[in-house]
C-alpha cells in the first residue's frame, strides 16, 4: 500500500484520550504511562485539536532525533508556515520563546553563541559560587529548624546563579523568581493570575532594561553575547532576544527547583536510602542525581510540529500535524528500565531523556546537575535529620508543563549559622561576580571563582 | 561521567569524545556501561 492511500482512520487507529493538564493525568501517571507504553507507545488524542502522543522510549528517542521531518518553530505573525512552537495547546498570548522555538539555521548559530557560557567546563567555574549562595540560604533557617526547601533554598539558589550567568544584577533576584514560578503553577482562570500577570510584566521590564543597559555598558555573560548576536547574517530584533533571554530562565529557574523539591521529599520518606547517599556519596551522587532525573522529569515533554509526510518508528505522519514527545512517560518504559516505577539510587545504563534529545537537548544540562547536587549535599550535611511535612507539602495540581512543588516545609534539629546571611552574601557574589568577570565565556575566562 | 579516563569533554561546546581510539582490556567493562549510558546513543566500539 503507498502513503496516498493509507485513510486517516487508518493511520490513527491507536487512538488513546490524553489531556496531561488535568489533575487526573498526574494522579493516574503511573497507570496510563503503564497503559500508552503496553498498548500505544504512538497515539492519536483528539483533545487540543488533535494531536499525536509518543510515550515509547524507542519511538521518543526516534522522533526527537528526526529534526529534518519536525519542526520546533513558532511563528505567531505567519511570515513563514503559522508553526505553533513547543506548547500543545499553543498559548493564548502569543511570542516566540528563544531558540526553543525556532528550527536550524537560525537555532544552531544562538546554540553555538551560547555553549561557551554552559559548557561543562564553563558551569564548573561558577561551584564555588553556588556554595555559598547554599550556604547563606541555609543559614537564614538553620537557627528555627523550620524551612521551606522550595521557597527558602530551590527557589532562590537556582534564580540568583542564573541571573549571575546572565549579567543581571544578583539584588535583582526577587522580581524573578516569583513571576516565573507563579506563572507555571497558577492556572488561567486563577483569582491570583491578575497578581501573576503583574508580576511578569515587571520581570519583563526589567529584562528590556537590562538588555538596553548591557547594550550601553558591555558587562560580561549571556545578555551581552545576545546584544552583540548577529544570526544568519542579520541582527536579531530585540523581542526575539528577550524571547531567548526568557527561555534561558524558563529553564534555569523552576525545572532545578523541580527536580530538587522532589527529590529532598523522596528522601525524607525513605530515611535509610538518604543515609545512604550521603554516606556513600562518592559513588551514588552521581547515579542518584540522574535517577532523581529519570524518575521526576521535571520537564514531561515538548511539542512539535511535523513538516513533511513521513513514516518515523513504524507510524505516517502528515506535515502540520501536531506531536507531543513525552520524556516523562518514555522515562518509565520497562524496555529500558528494570522496574520503571521504582527509585534505584544505583541504576546503571539510564538513558533517561529528561533533558530532551537530539538538537534541541537542554543547554543547560550541566548548570541543573551542579546546582542539584550542591544544594543536595548541603542540606545533607548540615539538616541530616529533616523530616518534611505532608500535610504542608504542596505538589503542582498538574504537571503538563513543570512537575513541580510550591511548598516543602520541612523541620530538623537546628544547627549553628555559618558565615554571613542570604542579602550580604549576595551583595558579597555581586563583587566577585563584577571584579574576577564570572559571567565571561570560558573562551575568555577558564579559573574558578575564587571565595577570600 | 560514567569513564573519565575513557572520553573527554571539550571545554567550549561540552562535546564528547573519545582519548584514545584502543580501550585498554581492564576498561571494557566501563565502555561497554558508558555505551548503555550515552542517552543520544552516540557510542559505538568497532571489534
Amino acid at each position: 500500500m503507498s502513503t496516498e492511500q493509507v485513510t486517516n482512520e487508518e493511520r490513527k487507529k491507536n487512538r488513546y484520550h490524553f489531556d496531561r493538564h488535568t489533575p487526573e493525568y498526574r494522579e493516574q501517571f503511573n497507570e496510563i504511562t503503564t497503559e500508552m507504553l503496553d498498548k500505544c507507545p504512538v497515539a492519536w488524542t483528539d483533545t487540543y485539536d488533535g494531536h499525536w502522543v509518543a510515550a515509547g522510549h524507542a519511538e521518543v528517542f526516534e522522533l526527537a532525533r528526526s529534526a529534518e521531518y519536525l519542526s520546533n518553530d513558532h511563528d505567531p505573525a505567519n511570515e513563514r508556515r503559522g508553526y505553533h512552537g513547543i506548547s500543545i495547546p499553543s498559548p493564548k498570548v502569543s511570542f516566540r520563546g528563544g531558540f526553543l522555538e525556532m528550527d536550524p539555521p537560525e537555532q544552531r548559530h544562538y546554540r553555538q553563541m551560547l555553549n561557551p557560557y554552559l559548557s561543562p567546563a564553563a558551569v564548573a567555574r561558577w561551584a564555588p559560587l553556588v556554595d555559598e549562595l547554599v550556604r547563606a540560604s541555609l543559614n537564614e533557617k538553620i537557627e528555627s529548624g523550620r524551612i521551606d526547601f522550595v521557597d527558602d533554598l530551590a527557589n532562590i539558589v537556582p534564580a540568583v546563579l542564573t541571573l549571575a550567568m546572565l549579567g543581571v544584577p544578583l539584588k535583582n533576584w526577587d522580581i524573578y523568581v516569583e513571576p516565573v514560578h507563579a506563572s507555571v503553577y497558577t492556572p488561567p482562570n486563577s483569582p491570583d493570575m491578575a497578581r501573576v500577570q503583574a508580576s511578569r510584566i515587571a520581570m519583563r521590564d526589567d529584562m528590556a532594561a537590562q538588555l538596553t543597559a548591557i547594550r550601553a555598558n558591555p558587562r560580561p555573560g549571556l545578555i551581552d553575547a545576545l546584544a552583540r548576536a548577529e544570526i544568519n547574517g542579520t541582527v536579531p530584533p530585540d523581542f526575539e532576544l528577550l524571547g531567548v533571554i526568557s527561555l534561558l530562565i524558563g529553564g534555569g529557574f523552576d525545572t532545578t527547583t523541580a527536580l530538587t523539591s522532589h527529590s529532598l521529599e523522596w528522601l525524607s520518606q525513605h530515611p535509610e536510602e538518604r543515609q545512604r547517599l550521603s554516606a556513600e556519596r562518592d559513588t551514588l551522587l552521581d547515579s542518584a542525581t540522574e535517577e532523581f532525573l529519570r524518575y521526576f522529569t521535571p520537564s514531561p515533554g515538548d511539542g512539535r510540529t511535523i513538516s513533511a509526510d513521513c513514516k518515523i518508528a513504524g507510524q505516517e505522519f502528515r506535515e502540520g500535524e501536531r506531536l507531543w514527545l513525552s520524556w516523562a512517560m518514555s522515562n518509565r518504559d520497562p524496555e529500558v528500565f528494570p522496574n520503571p516505577n521504582q527509585v534505584d539510587l544505583e541504576r546503571t545504563g539510564n538513558r533517561h531523556h529528561s533533558f530532551g534529545l537530539g538538537i534541541h537537548r537542554c543547554i543547560g544540562s550541566n548548570v541543573a546537575r551542579m546546582v542539584f547536587k550542591r544544594m543536595l549535599l548541603a542540606v545533607l550535611d548540615r539538616m541530616p535529620d529533616y523530616v518534611c511535612d505532608p500535610a504542608g507539602a504542596e505538589h503542582y495540581q498538574t504537571i503538563g508543563i513543570i512537575q513541580g512543588m510550591k511548598h516543602l516545609p520541612a523541620t530538623f534539629t537546628p544547627g549553628p549559622r555559618i558565615g554571613d546571611g542570604l542579602e550580604e552574601t549576595v551583595a558579597r557574589m555581586q563583587v566577585l561576580v563584577d571584579e574576577q568577570r564570572l559571567a565571561e565565556p570560558v573562551t575568555a575566562r577558564k579559573g574558578a571563582a575564587t571565595i577570600d | 561521567m560514567i569513564a573519565p579516563d575513557l572520553f573527554k569533554l571539550d571545554d567550549v561546546d561540552g562535546h564528547s569524545s573519545a582519548i584514545d581510539g584502543e580501550i585498554p582490556a581492564d576498561r571494557e567493562a566501563k565502555a561497554a556501561e558508558a555505551i548503555r549510558s550515552c542517552p543520544e546513543q552516540a557510542i559505538s566500539v568497532i571489534p
